[in-house]
C-alpha cells in the first residue's frame, strides 16, 4: 500500500475508535471584523499602522505628484537604478522620471533587478487595520522588483484600500487565486541576534508607499 | 517508523543540570522571555475584548478539522493538484526525506536554500540532503547561526535564542575568516550579503507550512525577514513540507489565525510577510518556481488522533508562546529537552511522536503551573496531557521508561503510597504536619541532617529551606473562626 493510503487509513481508524465519543463539534461561523468609519478614517488608520512597522506613506493627489515624490525619493536615496514592474500605474509614474535614471525591466534577467537600488511596483489591495500591502505578482508580471532591491516603492490608489484582513481575504476568494499572494506589513526585519531589532535583512530595508487619490491619466500629454 | 531526528531526551536530567549551571545561557533566556512576554501582552491588550472569544473560535476550528482530518486532507489534495501543485505523502521521516531527495535529484539540483521549518528539523532533512551531496543553506538568520554552529534550534520561533551577541560574533568571524563589526546591525548585514549569494545559486527552495487551506488547495507560510520570499521566488523548484495537522478548512479561517499567531509568538500585530502559495509560476509571471511540490508528513501524528484528549496536541500552531512563558524553559533553554520541539508543547509532542521510551522524562519536566495553557492561542490543555502521559508512564510504562525515569518511579512510588495513606486519616495528617514543621524549623537553622540524607541533600544543594511560621493552617483557621464568633 502507498503512504497515502496508509496515512488515510490510519486517520480513519484512529478517529473511528473514538467515534461514539465524537463531540457534537461544528465548524464555527466566523466573525468577519469590519472597520467602522469613512474613507478618511481608513486612510488615517493605514498610515498609522504602516508607520508603526517602520514604513512610510506619502499622500498624493495624482500621478504627476506621485512622480515628483518618486524623484524626491530617488534623489534622497542617491538611487542609480530603478526596477519597474509592469503594473500600469507604476509604469505611468516611472515614465515621468525616465531619462535621468536607469530603468531595469523585469524582462531583463534577475541579476539586473538584483543590482537595482529601488523597485517600483503596484499592489492588488491594501489593508488599513494592519498597514498591509497585498501583492499579487501577476499584476506586476513578476515578484522580484518588490523583493530584491533594498528599497521598495509601492504605488497604491486610495480606491484599493480596504478595512480589514477579512475583507481582503473575501476579495481573494471571489477572484481566481493568483499563483502567489504576498501580504507585506513594513520592511524586512529580524531580531535573531539578542532580540535586537534590525530592519532590512533579506527583503527591502525601506518601504515607501505612494498613496494616490486619483490615478487617472487623461490630462497627461503622451 | 515515526521518529524525531537526533533525539536525546533520555539525557534530559543531566543536560538540564548542565544548562542550569550555564549562567550566560540563563541570562540570555531570562532577557528573551521577559521581552517576548511584555511584547505579547501589549499586542493582545489592543484587542483584549476579543481575545478570549478568538481563542474559543480558533480551538473549535482546529478541533473540527482534526475530527474530519481524512476528508480535509483529501479535499486539500484534490484542489492543490488542480492548482498544479504535485502532492506527495510520507508516512514517516525516512520516507519524507527520500521523497525530497528524489525531487531534488529529478531537478538535477546541486544547491538547496531553505527557510525556517520545524518539520524539516523533525525529520532531519538537511542531514539526508547533505549525505546525497547537495549544498544546503538555511536562510533565516537564526537558523543560519544554528546551522554554522553545528547545533539544532533551541526555540521553535527564535532558533538562536541561546546565543549572545558575542558568541554569534565569534562564530561569524571564524566561519567567514574575516574581521566584522560587533553590533547586531552590521552582523545582520554581513549575513544578508553572504546569504544573498546562496539564494542566487540555489536550484531548489524548501519551506515549511503554517496553514494548508483545504477548500482552495493553497497554503500559507509566515516570516519576517524576506528569506522565504526569496526561497520561493528565485529557485526553479519550490518544495513545501508540512505535517498533516497543519490544515484549516476555509480560506476565511486564515483571518482569525493570522490575527492570533503574530501576537502570540513575537508580539507582532501580524508578521511582516505572509505568503500564500497557490501553485507554480503562471503566465504572465516572469519569475517564480516552475514546479511546486507539497510533501504531507505523518511521522506518528495519526497515533495521537485516537485519544480525544491527546489529539489536542495536533492543534498546535507553533507560535512558541508556551516556551516564552514556561518557568522550566526559562531555566534550562531548549537544548536540554533533547528534541527539536522543546518546552511545554515539546514535552507532550516529543514522547507521543518519538515514543515514550525515547522521552519518558519530558512529561515530568513541568511544575504543572498551567501558564502554558493560559497563553495557548488554541487552548491546548498541556498540563492535562502531561498528567495523562505521566499516568501512562507510571501505570503502564513497564519497559518503556529510561533508567532515570525507572529510578524516579522506584523512589517516588513508596513515597506517594505513604502520602496517600496520610491523606486518608485526619490523625495521621495532623501528626505528619507537626513532624514536617519541626523538621523544617531545625533544617532552616542548621544543615546538620539534610546535608547527609538523600533526597533532601540533593534538593538542599541548590536551595535554602524556608522557616515555617505561625503554626499549622488548621490551628490558624481554628483561631480565626473562634475570634470571629
Amino acid at each position: 500500500m502507498s503512504d497515502r493510503e496508509n496515512i488515510l487509513n490510519a486517520v480513519r481508524k484512529a478517529l473511528e475508535s473514538t467515534g461514539d465519543a465524537k463531540s457534537a463539534c461544528t465548524l464555527p461561523e466566523l466573525s468577519r471584523p469590519r472597520l467602522e468609519g469613512t474613507q478618511e478614517t481608513l486612510i488615517g488608520r493605514f498610515i498609522e499602522e504602516v508607520e508603526a512597522v517602520s514604513g512610510r506613506v506619502h499622500r498624493l493627489a495624482n500621478i504627476d505628484s506621485a512622480a515628483r515624490q518618486l524623484e524626491t525619493l530617488i534623489r534622497a536615496g542617491k538611487t542609480e537604478s530603478l526596477a519597474v514592474s509592469r503594473d500600469p500605474i507604476a509604469r505611468a509614474i516611472s515614465s515621468r522620471v525616465l531619462g535621468r535614471h536607469v530603468v531595469v525591466d523585469p524582462e531583463d534577467n534577475q541579476d539586473a533587478i538584483a543590482e537595482a537600488d529601488m523597485g517600483l511596483t503596484g499592489v492588488r489591495l491594501a489593508i488599513a487595520e494592519h498597514g498591509t500591502l497585498m501583492l499579487a505578482p501577476e499584476d506586476d508580471h513578476g515578484r522580484l522588483a518588490a523583493l530584491l532591491p533594498p528599497h521598495h516603492v509601492a504605488v497604491l490608489a486610495v480606491s484599493q484600500l480596504v478595512g480589514t484582513l477579512a475583507e481582503a481575504i473575501e476579495h481573494l476568494a471571489s477572484d481566481s487565486q493568483p499563483a502567489t499572494i504576498t501580504f507585506v506589513s513594513g520592511p524586512s526585519r529580524t531580531a535573531d541576534i539578542e532580540q535586537t531589532l534590525v530592519i532590512g535583512i533579506h527583503g527591502p530595508a525601506l518601504l515607501d508607499i505612494l498613496l494616490i487619490e486619483d490615478t487617472q491619466e487623461e490630462d497627461h500629454p503622451s | 517508523m515515526s521518529t524525531i531526528h537526533d533525539i536525546r531526551s533520555s539525557h534530559f536530567k543531566s543536560d538540564a543540570r548542565e544548562a542550569i549551571a550555564n549562567v550566560e545561557l540563563r541570562g540570555a533566556l531570562a532577557r528573551a522571555q521577559e521581552q517576548s512576554n511584555s511584547k505579547r501582552d501589549r499586542a493582545i491588550q489592543r484587542i483584549a475584548d476579543d481575545w478570549e472569544s478568538m481563542r474559543d473560535q480558533a480551538s473549535a476550528i482546529k478541533t473540527w478539522t482534526l475530527e474530519n482530518l481524512g476528508e480535509q486532507l483529501e479535499l486539500f489534495e484534490r484542489n492543490a493538484v488542480k492548482n498544479g501543485i504535485q502532492v506527495h505523502w510520507a508516512e514517516d521521516a525516512e520516507n519524507a526525506c527520500r521523497l525530497v531527495n528524489e525531487i531534488c535529484a529529478d531537478a538535477e539540483a546541486r544547491s538547496v536554500i531553505k527557510s525556517k521549518s520545524m518539520v524539516t528539523e523533525e525529520i532531519g532533512l538537511n542531514h539526508t540532503l547533505e549525505a546525497a551531496g547537495l549544498e544546503v543553506v538555511e536562510s533565516d538568520l537564526g537558523e543560519w547561526i544554528v546551522q554554522i554552529a553545528g547545533e539544532t534550534p533551541s526555540h521553535i520561533v527564535a532558533p538562536a535564542i541561546h546565543h549572545t551577541r558575542e558568541s554569534i560574533h565569534r562564530l561569524f568571524e571564524e566561519t567567514l575568516g574575516r574581521k566584522i563589526p560587533t553590533d547586531a546591525e552590521s552582523m545582520t548585514m554581513v549575513a544578508r550579503e553572504v546569504l544573498r549569494q546562496a539564494f542566487l545559486r540555489a536550484d531548489v527552495g524548501i519551506t515549511g507550512v503554517n496553514y494548508l487551506v483545504a477548500e482552495t488547495g493553497s497554503f500559507l507560510v509566515l516570516e519576517n525577514e524576506g528569506n522565504q520570499r526569496l526561497t520561493t521566488s528565485l529557485p526553479r523548484v519550490h518544495i513545501a513540507v508540512s505535517g498533516i495537522e497543519k490544515i484549516v478548512p476555509r480560506l476565511a479561517d486564515l483571518d482569525l489565525f493570522l490575527r492570533m499567531i503574530g501576537r502570540s509568538g513575537t508580539g507582532q500585530v501580524v508578521t511582516t510577510y505572509q505568503n500564500l502559495f497557490c501553485g507554480p509560476r503562471r503566465s504572465p509571471d516572469e519569475d517564480g518556481p516552475r514546479d511546486m511540490h507539497m510533501v504531507l508528513v505523518d511521522n506518528g501524528r495519526t497515533k495521537l488522533l485516537a485519544s480525544e484528549k491527546r489529539r489536542q496536541t495536533l492543534q498546535c500552531i507553533r507560535c512558541g508562546a508556551c516556551l516564552n512563558i514556561c518557568p522550566v524553559y526559562r531555566q534550562i533553554g531548549g537544548h536540554a529537552y533533547g528534541s527539536v520541539y522543546p518546552g511545554p508543547i515539546g514535552s507532550i509532542f516529543t514522547p507521543q511522536v518519538a515514543g515514550l521510551h525515547k522521552a519518558s522524562q519530558l512529561p515530568f519536566a513541568s511544575s504543572l503551573c498551567g501558564a502554558c495553557k493560559d497563553v495557548c492561542p488554541v487552548k491546548i490543555d498541556i498540563p492535562g496531557i502531561l498528567l495523562d502521559l505521566r499516568e501512562e508512564i507510571a501505570e503502564h510504562g513497564e519497559g518503556q521508561r529510561d533508567q532515570e525515569t525507572e529510578l524516579k518511579m522506584k523512589r517516588e512510588s513508596p513515597a506517594f503510597r505513604r502520602w496517600s495513606s496520610l491523606m486518608q486519616s485526619p490523625r495521621k495528617y495532623r501528626m505528619s504536619g507537626a513532624l514536617v514543621r519541626t523538621m523544617a524549623l531545625i533544617a532552616s537553622h542548621t544543615s546538620l541532617f539534610d546535608r547527609f540524607i538523600p533526597p533532601l541533600s540533593a534538593w538542599r544543594s541548590t536551595r535554602s529551606v524556608p522557616r515555617p511560621e505561625g503554626g499549622s493552617f488548621r490551628a490558624r483557621w481554628r483561631r480565626r473562626t473562634e475570634a470571629n464568633r
